[in-house]
């Protein structure tokens, strides 16, 4: 049976309530907004509830520790299409048997893990690459492209580090991203063309930095690319 | 002089410095201030040399009293000369930081008039990023090698990391190569530094007590400059680890800047014996190896060919097979192949059943070379009775790719 919900963590956490009361034989979880019926397919759809995301999210947390909820959640940010299934099988596992969560011997298990360790790498990653650039009214905008859904990840590390700057971080691949106005972070969406930026001086002594920085007797482009993969160069202002 | 050009000419001169990190710090952002530090560093940039950019790396002037023959600020070089002023640098820092450019600043400099005066230029510098600008951010600075303790101390307050370098591994190189220097001026700074810091860990808990170098000290030595073998470098720094208690010691492959008849001449950077020093820290620093495990009187320099813990393996057969599902964890990171990562890993999963080969391909060991020192159900037996020349054989042959032969 394939599982159909929204295409949020909530929505997810809700399907996977749902399925394990109704005891359904979920082979597939898929969220609505990107299914496309197959033939000879048995389909149900769970709504959100978010009583029932936190009650899966608390039970997690209570059986398995904070770090296993937060790690379920990371690689569920991943949006890799088989990741749910894995999930699936791993959340179910963590109120079957507790005991057995740490298991990375089991396929499925090892499969979150990596995942999700793969995704905070990213988030981690991102937070040295977002570049600020000045926009109007003292606002810093920072584009992005993260290969996951990173950027609620980032949003405490950059509130903790200027929390007298006005920043917005915006992810251009998926339409969405995160505003600080110096009291709280809040989600957003929108589209970061729509924003004029202001010209800025720091902008050529950074570029002349870059490349004062660099030692030419020592080149070695393959290293560079192996630690600043080249998918992030679009939007490094010392690249453009 | 218009900052760009500070900029090139400062930012040039402190490149050869091979420190970068940002790790170790955990500075909170003070009030009304902005800007933190967290433990494990963050990396902005890398370069086209693949060296990573964290920290904004200047010198506050490369004008130079000494005359050493490595450095490329020494007085008797003909390169224009620029000195920042701390608002310069201090402003420089700021705005790259708040664009999330840099994760804070690396401060060194050339001696002007006396190590004393430079060093109260360093402090300056960073007590008014501190306490005029309340920035949060890393800042590493060098203790200039014959300043009062005093004043190195006084940084200590300001700086989240510390270094002094020994630049040169030995005294008599050093003496040579650098004759205003000897490992006196660079010793007695580090452990002033050492003290403090001791002091500083044991009144941890008293309240409002100022952070003293949180993050540590480091230093540099230039390899390939002098004749000291690799036995000697890692001796020395085994003994700056456990005795000073440094972070981290980072290695330099000599890259000639300047010609003197007292330097080699070399075509290349030693950068593969860099690469091979580095590891063999590694090894001491997170694999539980000493130094004289990993280099002896009649080994006393790195195979290029074979990295040190694969070395270390060929030579002590007795050691090996090991079984995954019996060995501790300090003998499964003597495995060559087997990282700290797939160690831990190993440890943890084997509570849950036995390891299979898939398993450990899943955990990203290196079979290629871990399987001639395993047992396991998964592995032919014969390969862990092969005598290490057989071994060593095996392990040169690059399979190439199959090159068709041309028709004409």
């Amino acid at each position: 049976m394939t599982i159909l919900t929204e295409q949020s963590f909530e929505g997810f956490l809700s399907a996977v309530f749902e399925a394990f009361r109704l005891k359904l034989p979920v082979q597939r979880i898929v969220a609505e907004n990107i299914y496309s019926p197959q033939m000879f397919e048995d389909t149900h759809a769970i709504t959100t509830n978010f009583e029932n995301a936190a009650r899966v999210w608390n039970g997690m947390q209570k059986n398995a520790g904070k770090n296993i909820a937060f790690m379920v959640q990371a690689a569920y940010l991943s949006e890799l299409p088989e990741m749910e299934i894995s999930l699936w099988e791993y959340v179910k596992g963590i109120f079957i048997n507790p005991e057995n969560a740490q298991n990375t011997l089991e396929p499925h298990t090892h499969a979150v893990f990596k995942t999700a360790n793969k995704v905070k790498a990213e988030s981690h990653n991102i937070k040295g690459f977002v570049r600020f650039q000045k926009a109007e009214n003292d606002l810093m905008v920072a584009v992005i492209e993260p290969t996951y859904n990173v950027v609620n990840l980032l949003a405490e590390h950059f509130a903790n580090r200027f929390p007298n700057m006005q920043w917005m971080i915006i992810d251009a691949k998926r339409g969405i991203g995160i505003h600080y106005d110096c009291r709280e972070v809040y989600e957003i969406c929108g589209d970061a063309a729509e924003i004029p930026q202001i010209n800025d001086e720091f902008v050529a002594l950074w570029k002349g930095y870059y490349q004062f920085a660099n030692i030419k007797e020592r080149k070695n482009p393959k290293l560079q690319r192996r630690c600043l993969p080249v998918k992030y160069w679009k939007h490094l202002t010392e690249m453009g | 002089m218009e900052i760009l050009q500070k900029l090139e000419i400062l930012a040039g001169a402190a490149k050869y410095d091979v420190s970068c990190s940002s790790s170790g710090g955990c500075r909170t952002t003070q009030r009304g201030g902005f800007g933190n530090s967290c433990p494990a560093g963050v990396c902005h940039s890398f370069t086209e040399d693949g060296r990573c950019i964290s920290l904004l790396k200047i010198l506050l002037t490369n004008v130079c009293i000494y005359d050493c023959a490595y450095c490329a600020n020494r007085k008797s070089n003909d390169t224009p000369r620029a000195t920042f002023k701390v608002e310069e640098v201090a402003n420089l820092t700021i705005e790259f930081y708040k664009r999330n450019y840099i994760e804070g600043l690396f401060l060194s400099s050339g001696v002007i008039k006396s190590p004393d005066y430079t060093m109260e230029a360093l402090i300056r510098v960073a007590k008014s990023l501190r306490e005029e600008h309340k920035f949060g951010g890393y800042i590493h600075l060098k203790a200039i090698p014959g300043a009062d303790p005093d004043l190195i101390a006084l940084a200590g307050y300001y700086a989240d990391r510390m270094s002094v370098n020994i630049e040169i591994p030995s005294e008599p190189s050093l003496k040579m190569l650098a004759p205003d220097k000897d490992f006196e001026s660079v010793y007695s700074p580090m452990n002033r530094l050492r003290v403090k810091i001791l002091e500083h860990k044991g009144n941890l808990k008293k309240r409002g007590l100022k952070k003293f170098v949180p993050a540590g000290q480091s230093t540099q030595m230039i390899v390939g400059a002098s004749p000291e073998n690799d036995l000697h470098i890692i001796t020395l720094a085994a003994g700056l680890y456990k005795v000073q208690e440094l972070k981290r010691v980072y290695y330099s492959g000599y890259i000639p800047i300047n010609t003197d008849n007292r330097l080699p001449v070399i075509s290349q950077p030693p950068l593969k014996r860099e690469n091979r020093l580095y590891q063999a820290d590694w090894l001491m620093r997170f694999y539980g190896f000493t130094h004289d495990e990993i280099l002896d009187k009649n080994n006393p320099w790195l195979d290029p060919e074979f990295d040190p813990k694969m070395a270390w393996a060929l030579r002590h057969p007795e050691f090996f097979p090991i079984d995954l599902d019996s060995a501790s964890y300090e003998e499964i990171l003597r495995v060559p192949g087997i990282g700290v990562r797939s160690a831990k890993f190993i440890v943890h999963s084997r509570r849950f059943g036995h390891i299979r080969l898939e398993h450990l391909k899943k955990m990203g060991v290196a079979l290629k070379r871990a399987k001639y020192f395993l047992v396991n159900p998964d592995i032919p037996r014969e390969w862990q009775k092969l005598y290490p020349e057989q071994i060593k054989a095996r392990l040169a042959v690059v399979p190439k790719k199959a090159v068709l032969p041309s028709l004409f």
